[in-house]
């Protein structure tokens, strides 16, 4: 024993019962019993290790190196084989799985935001990033704020344009977010004002395109020279972020008794585009909101000097932007609570 | 307002296309919202002429005409019963396209061969008759296309006119506007007057007793005038605008109305009482017929036209049946007043009648043309009905009505200063001049420095809205066209700009209850006393103390919410009706509830933002995969301790909730430490309630006051070390009375047991083992050292304590 010889026929053996091992036949050994076998404390490899002594001093040397060798090819096989091995196992593991892929996803609770109140923050974020601080006013209001002091007097066939809920003599459900620049303008003497005020409002009118209640946003800009010019830009801006960057936009004349120039703006059809359809009523464009320069009346009704400071303001509606933007045929949709209409936002 | 392209052109010249004067309007201010083409459009048809017309062979009904069309005779059937030889006719000849996709082809009619079809008004879209074919006037040239016979085909346009814009509300007004578009000239139709009757002092007497009301009126007399049918071109002008022709004189103030804006009355001379006109206040107990019909109860506050004896006009509004001109009417008594708008704008309300006269007056006629538009119209009365017009007019003329044109300073600098752009001085006064607002050189009126540059307009009477020198600059704007102005940004100094509060609080609630699986609803602001009623509130409860509105659309709409509930379990009974039985809602709304007013502007209404919350159904349907459990009380208290985690709001709760619409014990209400107002309420919706909505699945419902809720403590957000040690776990199954509650078992669990961190619940076991009414809790209680791991022996002893402890209380046995 210990000659170069048992080692070559160890060596021999080790390879030959790894292929058996591995053969897949019957009767061949399990890998770990030949890795006790050959690898084991007590096995084959430690053992001409062990019986290393009874060599000649000068043949150790080399001898062990041989040894370590074999080990080492030793270790290598079977570290390669038993990774197979487990990759084997896995995947027959894997193979097994019955599970249907196909199955819908079981689904956490998942809710909706309403239509409105994306536009509506979406609207608050735009305005906010241009420095509008946001202000409130009450929705059932003295009609001095809502009428008065916007220079719409009692009895005035302007006022035929808001049909007004009442709650009380002189109190009403305001018509429109702007009683908030009263409001704000007698609360806050310091320019430059630049506010944005959402809201909802009330009109006496029930149809496709009105509801009693809907929401309006209201924008007021106050300082010294600020200029119709200085309105048109601001809602361009806001428009090309809302209808995408090709959108036209028109300006035309229209009466407002708070605001002088009063204006219309008119967005370029966002259905066909400007050639006309049905929605735009054959003419190419869509109302989006009123505007215009704040008239002197106001500023004198809530004492600033309107020599010194001038202003803009536009409104426009939340529902109407909604309803474009998402194409919502019916304004009844918004308020109707129904589940079959809330999910799809 | 209608508006008719053919009468504009009386008035100006249009060489534009019917679409480029649309789109001018609308540039000017008057939006064009719909427009009609009457015959304009159509190709082929021409005046043709029956020359001859017989019978047809085969059927009775209808005729064989030979129709010559300029070019050739051709045989054409024509079922209408009027058509005869020698008649001038619209004859669409073969190849034409009638309004309505008809296209005129070769055909045979019950044998007999047609080319072409011989017209009635309706098939051209000239009107609505289909009484039988139009027949011309026998001087029309055969052989022209149909739009060249004059007053035939025309455009309407239907015209947005703001309020202060009652100039517009006539075809002069917006003849005057295009023709400054356009640059060209406006002609006047001023007819020429002849006063050729007797001295008119000697035929009637006025009296304005009310010179308030009635600021400026002018009458005159039109003496032997044969009253009857119109003649075609009034009939025609009146009718493009769907008004029926009545009379030839009616017809004539219509006609003046729609041309100047100016509403009139004729009266039946010889009716007045005492041939006298005065224009009062009606006394307690007078009556008017007016011309609808209807028997109206007069007062004091309402402004009159009477005659010696009675009311005979309800000033500005309408007109009385008993002196009214007919057929039978010789003389004739024509008024043009200014009324004060105020006046006729309350008694049009008051009585309910709005007419074509109140309309203009309400907005304002033009003051300074009251007399020119009655000669007008006198001489248009002499003209179309013969007789003379009498010598002189009676008139009034209070201090206080405008005598000449209103001056108004404006400051170039100005108009930069608010439009943005600067148009010279000779610019500005271009524009204006353009609708006959002419510059009276510069201010003189004031040496001051302000005004030194200022320029001086006349404002003509048909602008009497134009007061201010911002009412010019807005002229220039607009005469300008606004979408000359250039589009600029303002510049501001930077700003933080924060949320406030209350918005970031709901913003915040509205993305978390999503995340959670709920979905937003807005509801109308509005709601019922019975919805109300329904939910069963008690006595005391501050839901009952609702506003009412005065003016509500409908039952269901009678008061504003002072709780959402309504509005969201009536959306809840909608979903189940359209097959959605598992529904998840949540709305951030407004209450509104009475209140004290504190001041002359306050509004008596207390808002307060709410948010409500509505669950029915199953909670998991999302899934496919169950099993699929029904909301209830605990799975509403874990959402809203979700909810309240994210906002780390530390409330105190409370169970068994005294809001009538809850189940009385499975429902809870929440506080802040120190408050007795409950910050919300939330739990199982009242079985009674569940019936009055008409509900058939479990339903659970919390409502949160937000102001409230901003107002409570928050949990301090603040790093806490979780990595030093892992905590020892010591399981316990405690067994209790079905009525001992979880809390009470908590609560027997002594204070400030040492490292004690968390007694945690896994279940809850009932059944086997137990005694009856009895169930098992499964607590683990969790210990943890903050500087190193307990040794078991540590726990142990700590947990006998424990134990000791809880077996003190009668009701608690472990197993
Ligand atoms: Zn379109």
């Amino acid at each position: 024993m210990n000659s170069a010889n048992d080692l070559e026929e160890l060596k021999t053996r080790l390879l030959a019962d790894l292929n058996l091992a591995v053969s897949g036949a019957s009767e061949s050994p399990r890998l770990e019993d030949l890795k006790t076998k050959y690898l084991g404390k007590k096995g084959e490899i430690y053992g001409l290790m062990r019986g290393m002594g009874a060599l000649p001093a000068d043949q150790r040397p080399a001898f062990g190196q041989k040894v370590n060798e074999l080990r080492d090819l030793a270790e290598e096989r079977f570290a390669a084989l038993e990774a197979k091995a487990e990759e084997q196992a896995i995947n027959a593991k894997l193979a097994q799985s019955t599970l249907d892929p196909t199955l819908p996803g079981i689904r956490a609770p998942m809710g909706h935001l309403h239509p409105l109140s994306q536009v509506r923050e979406d609207t608050i974020n735009f305005f906010r990033g241009l420095g509008f601080e946001l202000a409130e006013a009450q929705e059932v209001d003295h009609e001095w704020y809502n009428f008065e002091a916007l220079n719409i007097p009692p009895d005035h066939p302007s006022r035929d344009m808001h049909d007004t809920f009442y709650v009380d003599e002189g109190i009403v459900l305001r018509t429109h977010t702007s009683n908030t620049q009263v409001h704000y303008l007698l609360d806050h003497k310091e320019p430059p004002i630049r506010i944005l005020a959402p809201g909802f409002v009330y009109r006496v009118d029930n149809d496709a395109t009105h509801s009693p209640m809907f929401q309006q946003v209201e924008c007021l800009v106050v300082d010294e020279n600020i200029s119709f010019s200085h309105l048109k830009g601001t809602l361009f801006l806001w428009a090309k972020h809302v209808f995408g960057p090709d959108v036209n936009m028109r300006f035309r004349p229209s009466y407002f008794p708070f605001t002088e120039p009063s204006a219309e703006m008119d967005i370029s059809c966002i259905f066909c585009g400007g050639k006309g359809c049905r929605v735009c009523k054959q003419s190419g464009w869509i109302e989006v909101g009123g505007c215009g320069s704040v008239d002197p009346a106001v500023f004198e009704k809530v004492g600033w000097d309107p020599e010194r400071y001038t202003g803009f303001a536009f409104g426009f509606g939340i529902d109407r932007i909604a309803m474009l933007k998402y194409g919502i045929p019916n304004i009844a949709h918004l308020t109707r609570g129904d589940t079959r209409f809330l999910r799809q936002f | 307002m209608q508006i008719s392209l053919n009468w504009l052109k009386r008035y100006v010249d249009l060489k534009e296309t019917p679409q480029n004067i649309a789109s001018a309007l609308t540039a000017l201010g008057f939006e064009v919202e719909g427009m009609t083409f009457r015959g304009t459009e159509i190709q082929g048809v021409v005046v043709g002429e029956v020359r001859e017309c017989g019978k047809h062979p085969e059927a009775d009904r209808l005729s064989v005409c030979r129709v010559f069309d300029g070019n050739e005779e051709v045989p054409v059937v024509c079922g209408a019963p009027n058509v005869a030889a020698g008649q001038k006719v619209l004859f669409a000849r073969v190849g034409a396209e009638l309004p309505g996709g008809l296209k005129i082809k070769k055909a045979k009619l019950r044998g007999v061969e047609s080319f072409g079809m011989i017209c009635a008004e309706d098939e051209l879209g000239l009107g609505e008759s289909h009484d039988g074919i139009l027949v011309l006037d026998p001087s029309a040239p055969v052989g022209i296309s149909m739009q060249d016979i004059p007053g035939l085909c025309d455009v309407l346009y239907e015209i947005n006119v703001t309020p202060n814009r009652p100039d517009a509300l006539g075809h002069l007004g917006v003849a005057r506007e295009l023709a400054a578009r356009f640059e060209t000239p406006l002609r006047y139709p001023d007819e020429a007057l002849r006063e050729d009757g007797s001295d008119i002092q000697g035929l009637v007497s006025l009296a304005v007793e009310d010179e308030q009301g009635c600021t400026r009126y002018v009458g005159r007399v039109v003496e032997g005038v044969t009253v009857g049918p119109s003649p075609d071109w009034l009939v025609q002008s009146l009718k493009s605008l769907g008004k029926k022709s009545i009379n030839s004189v009616v017809d004539l103030t219509n006609f003046v109305l729609l041309e100047w804006s100016q509403p009139s009355h004729a009266f039946d001379l010889d009716l007045l009482a005492g041939k006298k006109i005065v224009v009062r206040r009606a006394r307690s107990a007078e009556t008017l017929k007016t011309l609808d019909g209807v028997e109206r109860k007069l007062d004091e506050r309402d402004l009159v036209i009477a005659d010696g004896e009675k009311p005979q006009v309800l000033a500005g509004v309408m007109g009385g049946e008993s002196s009214g001109v007919s057929e039978k009417t010789k003389n004739i008594f024509v008024e043009v007043a200014c009324f004060d708008p105020r006046t006729v704008r309350t008694q049009s309300r008051r009585h309910g009648l709005q007419s074509d006269s109140s309309y203009r007056f309400e907005r304002g006629v033009d003051p300074l043309a009251t007399a020119r538009v009655c000669d007008h119209l006198a001489a248009l009365i002499a003209k179309v009905c013969g007789g003379k017009v009498a010598e002189g007019r009676v008139e009034s003329i209070s201090k206080a009505h405008p005598k000449k044109p209103r001056v108004v300073s404006l400051r170039p600098a100005r108009v930069g200063k608010l439009l943005g752009v600067s148009p010279s001085t000779s610019e500005i006064e271009k524009l204006l001049a353009g609708i006959e607002i002419k510059s009276s050189g510069k201010d003189a009126s004031t040496g001051s420095a302000r005004d030194v540059d200022a320029l001086r307009f006349e404002i003509p009477g048909f602008r009497n809205d134009l007061e201010r020198e911002v009412d010019l600059i807005e002229e220039v704007a607009r005469l300008m066209d606004y979408n000359k102005i250039p589009a600029t940004l303002p510049s501001f100094p930077l700003t933080a700009v924060a949320l406030p509060p209350g918005e970031k609080l709901a913003s915040k609630i509205r993305h978390s209850l999503c995340d959670l699986g709920l979905s937003e609803t807005i509801s109308l602001r509005f709601t019922s006393r019975k919805a109300l009623e329904k939910l069963i509130l008690a006595e005391n409860d501050a839901r009952k103390n609702f506003v009412p509105i005065q003016n509500p659309l409908s039952e269901e709409w009678e008061v504003l919410p002072t709780t959402l509930m309504p509005a969201l379990l009536q959306a809840l009974e909608r979903n189940q009706n359209t097959q959605e039985p598992n529904v998840r809602l949540f709305e951030t709304g407004r209450a509104f509830f009475r209140s004290e007013r504190s001041g002359e502007r306050d509004s008596g209404v207390r808002e307060e933002p709410v948010l409500g919350i509505a669950l029915m159904g199953e909670w998991t349907d999302c899934s496919w995969d169950g099993p699929h459990h029904p909301v209830d009380f605990l799975r509403l208290k874990g959402l809203i301790e979700n909810l309240l985690d994210g906002l780390r709001a530390d409330l105190r709760w409370e169970y068994g909730s005294k809001a009538g619409f809850l189940h009385p014990v499975e429902s809870a209400e929440l506080y802040a430490m120190d408050s007795k107002e409950p910050i919300a309420v939330l739990g199982t919706l009242h079985p009674k309630v569940q019936v009055e909505y008409g509900l058939k699945n479990p339903v659970v419902v919390a409502e949160f006051h937000l102001d409230a809720l901003l107002k409570s403590p928050k949990k301090p957000l603040l790093f806490e070390a979780y990595e030093s040690h892992t905590g020892t776990v010591r399981d316990v199954n405690i067994v209790v009375a079905e009525k001992v509650r979880h809390a009470d078992v908590l609560a027997a669990v002594p204070k400030e047991v040492l490292h004690l961190r968390e007694v945690r619940l896994n279940s809850v076991y009932r059944g086997k083992g137990l005694p009856e009414n009895h169930k098992a809790l499964h607590y683990s209680f969790i210990y943890r050292h903050a500087e190193r791991t307990l040794t078991d022996d540590e726990v142990n002893a700590i947990q006998e304590k424990v134990k000791v402890e809880l077996l003190k209380n009668p009701n608690i046995s472990i197993k």
